[in-house]
């Protein structure tokens, strides 16, 4: 099935968050490639939030290991980690817009620390992803002055707008109107299929499960059924 | 690494970070400017003293004093003999010495009658040991005992000399002491330009005759000796050389010299100096704790978003660069009102002291430099907080 290059390979990966705590994934082997949507669901408390934060270099791995890009996150240095991070994105389930930007600024927010872009192409693609995202009208309007569902939008918008080789997105349709969470999902549907960029969302949402082209399940902090790739 | 769309990206987000919290907290902002301003009023009260106490210096017409070696301050006036200043006479680049007679001279407010003191300056009307041309005065009319010109820039606590004399032509005015019924007639014949200083609210202008007349000087006895030179000498080699010729107990000294030695006495020897510079810093610390302050609250409020954007792999520096641009707008912002606040503060202060009390560009300039200076070292402080900014917190 799928066949494109792999983005992100988890083996062995375990974590507890301190070492008197309980643990919380336990032996997570993974791999994510290019154009994948991978769903993975779970209750809460079964650790996908974790197993997305452990991808997305905010947590120490340890012990296992994750590769992303073909490099080791638990070897990789500050800068490296941060170099990484820009080829990375996150939605996350509460939008964290920057309240002092307007939507159009925090879209382009999303790019401006890739320093290969260039200014107007920043804009324009911005401005193309808000009208995308049903928020044309709305490019100078400041954080509070859009209600929740648009709030997400702009986060996703965000989220896209560099063009990420991995996207990890946890519960992104959690807080959005069916239109909305429709319109989320046809973006990082698109995302995966125009720009080969692979996903990972963690969710409740069988709407989520209708795109994706691979879904896994985590318990206890184990995964289920575990991928072969 | 860091390119120029980030550091772009950077002063639009503090730019837009700041304004939105100045809009929430106007006090703090207060606060910056109030420091600002405080700074600006005791820098501009401390260049007015200092330069209220040597305007008489300044218009000394020679570029050579001499003076007694206890000299400090023309306020506490010293004195040595005037043939040791007629000695300087005896090298070549020495074009013409002038006495100069100084002493407090207790007069009656023409008005209330109430005993004031002023600055008796003395001179020799033929060889006017001070360009008169910058005091506006006319010393014809000095040569009859017993006449002065007062001071246009003096104080009202004399009564209304400059405006009755306006009106008569002369003014009346004693002498007063107040252990002794004594007192002598004054004749206000003109007026001249001069202005006081902290200690003497007002002067008057007359020969030398009349004022040691009147103090009981003796015209031997001389306060400061001011030495012309001949063209093209230089004058603090002259100096050097006079100072070798003149006996123990004198100092010559440049003009320039005197006016340091002045401000020297008023920095140094005074506590104004002190308490001025003081003011002043405490100026200054305060526009640095407000702006930590407010620098403080921005980074609280915002470590979230700062997660969020170091998820996305904006590097540590970014933040840095947040912090300290965020300072800098901050007290950028606070300067103009500030200066305009100080100009009116100024203006005040000129129509209640008479004070030489100039809000000059290069001081505005200078301060809002080191309130710039200020913010950044806020910002050192404020950056601590920015360990706090962990994107696993978002999750």
């Amino acid at each position: 099935m799928a066949s494109g290059a792999i983005l992100a390979r988890v083996s062995g990966l375990s974590y507890r968050y301190a070492p008197n705590e309980p643990i919380v994934l336990r032996d997570i082997s993974l791999t994510i490639r290019e154009g994948e949507i991978v769903v993975v669901t779970g209750p809460s408390g079964s650790g996908k939030t974790t197993l997305l934060s452990l991808l997305g270099m905010m947590r120490r791995v340890e012990p296992g290991h994750i590769r992303l890009f073909d490099t080791d996150v638990g070897d990789a240095s500050a800068l490296e980690i941060a170099a990484l991070r820009r080829r990375v994105r996150f939605v996350f389930q509460k939008h964290y817009l920057l309240r002092s930007l307007t939507a159009l600024q925090n879209v382009i927010a999303g790019v401006v620390a890739n320093a290969t872009t260039d200014r107007n192409w920043n804009e324009t693609r911005a401005l193309e992803l808000l009208a995308a995202f049903g928020l044309g009208d709305y490019a100078s309007k400041w954080p509070d002055q859009l209600s929740v569902g648009q709030q997400q939008r702009v986060a996703v918008a965000r989220s896209l707008v560099g063009r990420p080789d991995l996207l990890l997105a946890d519960e992104p349709t959690a807080s959005l109107d069916r239109m909305s969470a429709r319109l989320v999902m046809d973006q990082i549907s698109e995302a995966a299929r125009t720009m080969h960029c692979g996903l990972l969302i963690s969710t409740h949402d069988d709407r989520v499960r209708e795109v994706a082209t691979r879904c896994i399940q985590i318990s206890d902090g184990t995964l289920l059924p575990v991928s072969t790739d | 690494m860091f390119s120029p769309d980030l550091f772009r990206f950077a002063i639009t987000l503090s730019f837009q970070q700041a304004r939105a919290k100045v809009r929430r907290n106007v006090v703090a902002f207060a606060g910056i400017a109030g420091g600002i301003v405080l700074v600006l009023v005791q820098l501009g009260f401390q260049s007015a003293l200092y330069e209220s106490a040597v305007r008489l210096h300044r218009i000394l017409n020679g570029e050579i004093v001499v003076v007694a070696s206890e000299f400090r301050s023309i306020q506490d006036p010293t004195w040595f003999s005037r043939e040791w200043l007629v000695m300087t006479q005896a090298h070549p680049a020495v074009a013409s010495v002038a006495p100069l007679y100084l002493s407090p001279v207790a007069v009656r407010n023409i008005d209330d009658r109430t005993v004031r003191t002023l600055l008796g300056i003395g001179i020799e009307l033929d060889e006017p040991a001070l360009k008169t041309e910058r005091l506006d005065a006319d010393l014809r009319s000095l040569r009859v005992p017993g006449r002065i010109l007062f001071d246009r820039k003096s104080q009202p606590s004399y009564g209304d000399v400059i405006g009755r004399l306006q009106r008569s032509g002369t003014v009346e005015m004693t002498t007063a002491s107040y252990s002794s019924p004594l007192q002598e007639p004054l004749t206000v014949v003109g007026s001249h330009v001069l202005g006081g200083t902290v200690v003497y609210f007002g002067t008057a202008l007359m020969s030398a005759a009349t004022l040691t007349s009147i103090s009981g000087q003796p015209l031997q006895r001389i306060n400061i000796g001011v030495v012309k030179l001949e063209p093209n000498a230089n004058a603090a080699e002259v100096a050097a050389q006079l100072q070798k010729l003149l006996p123990e107990g004198t100092l010559a000294m440049t003009s320039r010299a005197l006016v340091r030695l002045e401000k020297q006495f008023w920095s140094n020897e005074t506590p104004i100096g002190f308490l001025f510079d003081l003011g002043a810093l405490i100026g200054f610390l305060i526009s640095g704790i407000y702006i930590y302050q407010v620098l403080f609250q921005i980074v609280d409020e915002n470590l979230a978003e700062y997660a969020v954007l170091k998820s996305m792999g904006y590097p540590n520096s970014f933040f840095t660069v947040l912090v300290v641009c965020t300072a800098t707008i901050l007290a950028l912002a606070a300067i103009p009102p500030a200066v305009a606040v100080s100009f009116i503060v100024y203006q005040i202060c000129v129509a209640a002291t008479l004070l030489d009390l100039e809000l000059t560009t290069a001081r505005a300039l200078g301060v809002g430099g080191l309130t710039i200076l200020i913010a950044t070292l806020s910002a050192w402080f404020a950056k601590r907080r920015l360990h706090r900014i962990d994107p696993a917190a978002l999750m």
